[in-house]
């Protein structure tokens, strides 16, 4: 099979693979099916040059501009589909794109429709994967591939033919320029697929492998955990100090059911482990029995209170937790967690209501926590006195043995309270008014932490303020205990997400009350502004939420993801095309009463308007005019080939053709003229056709002169009498040679 | 009488004198048309002087010829303020360069002082004397002619003074058949004196502008480069043509497609032109001997050129 044939078939068959899947995809209408399969037929019998049909098609083309009709047609149809037929995007684009293809079909004739036809051919493709999910679609998608394969090898060919053509049939050395006209052979045909088969696999394999090679690897190599402090049995008072200052990430937290924004979403607890007992230097936890929390359904693990039903679906504050590799294996939320989901083995909770993995991830964990957050009841907040239960008194009221001048001043702050609630207000008051925030403490030196930060010093970070407010809570006689944890304020307004880092680890306060539960209270006074508003700043955040979707889009892409891209997609398109038909009634309506009042001005006091209407619309005609003529003002301009030219040019080409087959070959440097006075020389006979042909060349290629349809027909009489007298004179090769 | 019949008739007049001439005579046409300036190079005795004097009567313009020596001086040429003693003032003689021809023979006899001189009149057709800018009539033609063949006592025109000159031609011998027909004439006048004007000066003007408005297609235009970058990358040539050459041989493909009955510029107008327009615009390398006496190896140079550069189909 020629070059040119086998070309332009493998084009044809790649448009038909994605147009076939397309209508396996989709229900069609039956008049846009007739007419794309029609478009095909006529393609398909393009392709043979020889017979008489092509001729005659040759004949039915219809021009540019009946195709610029056409097409602009056929995207007011869009819309008019798009917005009252089928009402949907999808279906609406889809016809349309099956009209681009009928119209691409139908003019190939260049590179570029080529080029048109398989960017239009990779739409269909696209579209009907996103249409279904079948398994048919499978064989279709290989077929495609492989016809892809084809068609861009002998797009290739093709286009170096073309170029050599031109270069070939002048080449200044006889000796070469027969051009070899290719041929496809069997074997190209199946080196061709088996390529193509080859490229399947691998890119499957590659497909499959290697983003887990690269989790895998990359995250075993270096995926050294971040070393945390303050979430282990013990800690010491002081350790959150030197981490203060680190701003490595451990994770990232979205609420998606919270909206407002950006600006108002103040900081965010998030829990971590709590502390009951304190020795005078560390914390520690003297409850260290785990049980398991309910895993119903899998994935979500619920923490069950005795003899409460589990809910039917989880409750409370939504937060999509994005864990970085820790060194810990406790679970973050904010207070208090009751449901977790993740794809982990178990989760296990203290009776203290902090969360733990078996044991700590190396990766990068996901998982999704449901908080149900406490307040104090109205009734307690004023209460005088409270009753609390033996096990709260038994776990939560120890205190170290500490100077007396603590309790002193426990006694002394709280003195004017008239309420539980007060008294640790009071607390809470004089912890944020007495003393200085301040990192610069040095840590674990002193014998007596406590005592210094009360009584001497006065400065303290947040371990200090929290581990002050118990012992002080705890020794007035209110239950309270120590967590720690993270407090995010760093607010990522690209990404809609907390950025939580190592020096917003911190430590606060519960206090226990009998009604209404662990009361979170914070003594620490608020720490400067951590989140930056200069645009480096802001540019980070950006970059950091850039590379979050990197991650979730990529690397560690999903159905799921997938499915919620395409639902977006979908809902966005939905809303777009909403609110076009809104404007659109909008429109008519406001059109619709001016055409009245335009009417109404039409009566015979109105005849000024009228006038004044009647050159508006001459205006807007003749601007119409030179809008649509301005094109063809382009493509006269020098460096773009009118159809004129390009016909000539054909037409010429063809003689040259002729002309080199008897032996008379036209270098690249001849001109014109100068290859008349060879033909003269060497071929008398034919010298009288191919002057004239000449002439007619230079004129329209040259002289840029139209090309009548009558300098065509004789031109073609010229080429055929040319071809004949070639056919009855002998090749005088040994002549030129 | 349109653009064609009245070069046809101008040609067919100039032939009456220079017989089997036709190629130079077109191209001293062309030279005219494209508003360019002429270098005749060849041996004594061939008809340069006649050329140009054939034109110039032909044309019904004043024609002047300075005879160029080496102790003539620049107001030889372009004029002088002489002191008027009745009007108390100075007063411009205008010089032999006020003429619509002027033929300037042996224009490598005279001091480079003196050459430059023409520089300003040819480019600009103006002349500056004492602050003073007189326009040069309308149309103005210098043709030059040099004799290669003798180089004592000689200046060697500068590179900037060969660049304007549109094209270099060489008249070559007639053939025995032509050189019989010069003989058999009648002697008794000069032969240039006996043939009449055919066009007038306005009517040359008229031309000038109609060679203007040929039109040259782009694939043309890009061919016109070609040919110049090559010229520039060749390492025959040390020096390749410049970008006035290039507008040079634009312009005389114009005038030639309008000498040759076209409104259009041809592929062979450019490859016709280009040795002629471009020849003495390049400088041959070193290896390749002395540029003064190798006018026809600079000639061959291009014409190989030339058979590299494909033509736009």
């Amino acid at each position: 099979m020629a070059l040119d044939q086998a070309f332009r078939l493998s084009s044809i068959l790649l448009a038909a693979t994605g147009f076939a899947s397309l209508t396996l995809a989709i229900v069609l209408p039956l008049w846009l099916l007739t007419f794309a399969g029609g478009a095909f037929a006529l393609a398909l019998l393009r392709v043979n040059h020889a017979t008489a049909i092509s001729g005659a098609l040759q004949h039915l083309r219809l021009s540019a501009l009946t195709w610029n009709i056409f097409l602009l047609l056929a995207f007011a149809g869009f819309w008019i589909d798009l917005l009252i037929v089928s009402q949907e995007l999808l279906p609406a684009g889809i016809h349309f794109l099956v009209l681009l293809l009928v119209n691409k079909l139908s003019n190939l004739d260049q590179r570029r429709d080529f080029l048109h036809l398989y960017a239009i051919s990779l739409i269909t493709l696209l579209a009907s994967a996103a249409l279904t999910t079948q398994l048919w679609y499978a064989p279709f998608f290989f077929v495609y591939l492989v016809a892809g394969v084809w068609t861009l090898l002998l797009y290739h060919l093709w286009q170096e033919q073309e170029e050599n053509a031109g270069r070939h049939m002048t080449s200044a050395n006889p000796a070469q320029t027969r051009s070899p006209q290719p041929t496809m052979t069997v074997r190209f045909f199946w080196t061709t697929n088996v390529l193509a088969a080859g490229a399947f696999g691998l890119t499957l394999l590659f497909f499959f492998l290697i983003p887990r090679i690269g989790v895998g690897l990359l995250q075993n190599t270096h995926g050294e955990s971040l070393r945390t402090t303050g979430f282990s049995e013990q800690v010491d008072l002081g350790v959150i100090g030197p981490v203060k200052q680190d701003p490595s990430i451990v994770m990232r937290v979205e609420l998606p059911d919270s909206v407002g924004p950006a600006s108002t979403r103040g900081p965010l607890y998030l829990r971590g482990v709590a502390y009951n007992r304190y020795n005078g230097k560390s914390w520690s936890n003297s409850l260290p029995h785990r049980r398991m929390l309910t895993e119903l359904p899998p994935g979500t693990f619920t923490l069950r209170t005795s003899g409460a039903k589990l809910p039917a679906s989880p409750r409370g504050l939504r937060q999509d937790i994005l864990l970085e590799p820790l060194d810990t294996a406790v679970l973050f939320g904010a207070p208090f967690p009751s449901t977790i989901t993740g794809t982990f083995l178990s989760v296990q909770s203290d009776l203290m209501g902090s969360l733990h993995l078996a044991f700590p991830s190396h990766t990068r964990i996901q998982y999704t926590a449901y908080s149900l957050p406490t307040s104090l009841s109205s009734a307690e907040r004023t209460a005088a006195a409270v009753l609390y239960p033996e096990h709260i008194l038994q776990q939560y009221l120890q205190i170290p043995a500490v100077s007396s001048q603590i309790v002193e001043l426990a006694r002394h702050v709280t003195q004017p309270a008239t309420s539980v609630f007060q008294t640790v207000t009071l607390i809470q008051a004089h912890l944020l008014a007495d003393y200085r925030y301040n990192l610069d403490v040095p840590s674990l030196q002193s014998a007596h932490p406590l005592e210094d930060f009360l009584l001497t010093r006065k400065t303290g970070y947040c371990e200090h303020y929290a581990t002050a407010m118990v012992v002080l809570l705890r020794a007035v006689g209110i239950p309270a205990r120590l967590v720690t944890g993270f407090l995010a304020t760093e607010w990522n307004e690209f990404g809609g997400y907390y950025t939580v880092r190592q020096r917003d680890a911190h430590a606060w306060v519960e206090v226990y009350f009998p009604q209404s539960g662990w009361i979170t209270m914070d003594p620490t006074p608020p720490v400067p502004e951590t989140v930056g508003q200069t645009w480096w700043q802001s540019m980070g955040r950006a970059m950091d939420s850039v590379r979050l979707q990197w991650d979730r889009l990529f690397v560690h892409f999903s159905a799921n993801d997938q499915l919620t891209v395409v639902q977006g997609i979908r809902e966005s398109g939905e809303v777009v095309r909403t609110k076009l038909s809104e404007s659109l009634t909008a429109l008519s309506v406001k059109s619709s009463a001016m055409l009245r009042r335009v009417l109404s001005t039409l009566t015979p006091t109105g005849i000024p308007h009228a006038a004044l209407l009647f050159m508006l619309a001459i205006c807007a005609a003749y601007l119409g005019r030179r809008l649509l003529r301005s094109p063809r003002n382009d493509a006269s301009q020098p460096d773009v080939l009118s159809a004129h030219q390009r016909t000539v040019i054909t037409l010429y080409t063809n003689m040259l053709h002729c002309l080199a087959q008897h032996g008379i070959e036209k270098s690249a440097s001849t001109t014109p003229f100068e290859l008349l006075r060879q033909v003269r020389e060497q071929w008398f006979e034919a010298w009288p056709t191919a002057d004239a042909l000449t002439q007619l060349y230079t004129h329209v290629r040259f002289g840029q002169a139209p090309l009548t349809r009558e300098d065509c027909t004789i031109a073609e009489d010229l080429l055929r009498r040319l071809r004949t007298l070639e056919r009855a004179t002998p090749p005088q090769n040994n002549r030129t040679l | 009488m349109n653009a064609s019949q009245s070069i046809k008739s101008l040609q067919d007049n100039i032939a009456q004198v220079i017989k089997g001439k036709s190629r130079v005579i077109e191209m001293a046409i062309v030279c005219l048309l494209a508003r360019g300036h002429l270098l005749i190079e060849d041996v004594p005795g061939v008809g340069k002087t006649t050329l140009a004097h054939s034109l110039a009567r032909s044309l019904d313009c004043s024609f002047k010829r300075i005879q160029f020596t080496s102790d003539l001086l620049p107001s030889d040429i372009v004029g002088i303020s002489v002191f008027n003693r009745q009007k108390q003032a100075f007063e411009f003689m205008p010089g032999p360069l006020f003429a619509h021809i002027v033929l300037a023979d042996e224009i490598n006899r005279t001091t480079p002082k003196t050459q430059s001189s023409l520089l300003e009149a040819m480019s600009e057709a103006q002349i500056s004397v004492d602050n003073h800018t007189y326009p040069l009539h309308q149309p103005f033609m210098v043709i030059a002619t040099q004799n290669p063949a003798e180089y004592h006592g000689t200046f060697p025109l500068p590179e900037s003074q060969l660049d304007r000159f549109l094209m270099r031609l060489r008249i070559g011998y007639p053939t025995p058949a032509e050189e019989k027909k010069v003989l058999d004439r009648p002697q008794l006048l000069h032969p240039a004196d006996e043939i009449q004007p055919v066009l007038s000066a306005q009517h040359i003007v008229d031309l000038q502008a109609q060679a203007e408005k040929v039109r040259m297609e782009d694939s043309l235009m890009d061919y016109l480069l070609a040919i110049v970058l090559a010229t520039r990358r060749n390492e025959l040539l040390s020096l390749g043509v410049s970008t006035r050459g290039a507008l040079a041989l634009c312009k005389a493909a114009k005038a030639l497609a309008l000498v040759r009955d076209r409104t259009y510029c041809l592929p062979e107008d450019i490859k016709e032109l280009a040795p002629t327009v471009l020849s003495h615009r390049v400088m041959l390398s070193r290896s390749q001997g002395m540029r003064t006496k190798t006018g026809e190896h600079t000639e061959r140079i291009l014409q190989d050129i030339l058979d590299s550069v494909p033509v736009p189909i």
